[in-house]
């Protein structure tokens, strides 16, 4: 996915300050979902992917200082960790086992067939726009909020919406593209190079 | 009313409109196909509301109990306390990444 954005630098500079709480804070937010459920989908149960989600970020916190930036974007940069990480865990699992379960079987045996790469990415953009959402939504009140998602996101009409909402159809588009705006604004900052 | 210009609409947007001219613009575009797109556009690019309707319209898969624990549990750490605890974990490969790129191959993990 060439147009997925890429992860802003100040950032990654900051996430170098270990007393950078916010940065952190919003670091796991944004990736954390990113990670747990690329695991989710190599097969990994609720808990395990929570414990190799833990693991990854844990890594990112010991390392991500070595990341330079030239030589690529951090978003692949933690795929590639994430990668790592999935096939060192289950790896570990499996051995624990006694030999392997069927699960960690069946997760290593998939994991060259996955198109990783591109899943990663789907996943990253998914929680860019989701996270941006829950920051900038209790900036709005409910009726602009709903009359976004009614027609932005479920699909309905200007018309539909107005007449769930009791506001005018004007109102509905005015709230749509406001909101709009604000997501862009704010899925900006969170990539900002 | 005749269409408004796309500036006229963009300070409708910006909520910097005369006040004078706020309820007339709104008259028309109540019922205004082409401005109800035009503002839409100013908003936003085709591709982006596509991507939001798609991006925002997936429901996270259920069952991520331990997603919202784990996540809970990394915000209430102290930055120091995780990284003391990153430190002191178990590394099964070396820490030092900076190497490692995406591997252009499917059955490879990673080139360096």
């Amino acid at each position: 996915m060439a147009d997925v954005p890429a992860t802003r630098a100040s950032l990654l500079v900051r996430l170098r300050d270990r007393q950078d709480e916010a940065a952190w804070s919003e670091f796991v937010r944004l990736y954390a979902p990113v990670v747990y459920r690329f695991a989710r989908g190599r097969g990994l149960q609720d808990a395990d992917a929570a414990d190799l989600t833990q693991e990854v970020l844990r890594s990112v916190s010991a390392s991500v200082g070595a990341f330079d930036p030239r030589l690529g974007l951090f978003r692949s940069w933690l795929f590639t960790l994430a990668h790592r990480r999935l096939y060192d865990f289950v790896q570990r699992r499996q051995h624990q086992d006694g030999g392997g379960t069927v699960v960690a079987t069946q997760v290593l045996d998939a994991m060259p067939a996955k198109n990783d790469q591109a899943d990663w990415d789907k996943e990253y953009e998914r929680q860019l726009f989701q996270f941006a959402a829950e920051l900038i939504r209790p900036t709005f009140t409910e009726t602009t909020w709903q009359a976004f998602h009614l027609t932005a996101v479920d699909g309905q009409s200007g018309q539909e919406a107005a007449q769930e909402l009791g506001i005018s159809v004007a109102a509905v588009y005015l709230a749509k593209s406001r909101v709009m705006v604000r997501l862009k604004a704010e899925i900006a900052r969170l990539q900002m190079e | 009313m005749q269409c408004p210009t796309p500036q006229i609409l963009q300070h409708l947007l910006d909520d910097t409109v005369l006040a004078d001219q706020r309820a007339e613009i709104e008259t028309h575009l109540e019922s205004c196909p082409i401005c109800q797109q035009q503002l839409e556009k100013l908003a936003a690019g085709g591709v982006t509301w596509d991507k939001t309707a798609q991006n925002l319209g997936e429901k996270p898969a259920s069952g991520e109990t331990a997603l919202t624990e784990a996540l809970s549990k990394l915000n209430d750490t102290p930055t120091s306390a995780l990284l003391t605890q990153a430190e002191s974990m178990p590394r099964p490969i070396d820490v030092d990444l900076s190497f490692l790129q995406p591997s252009e191959k499917p059955n490879s993990l990673g080139k360096c």
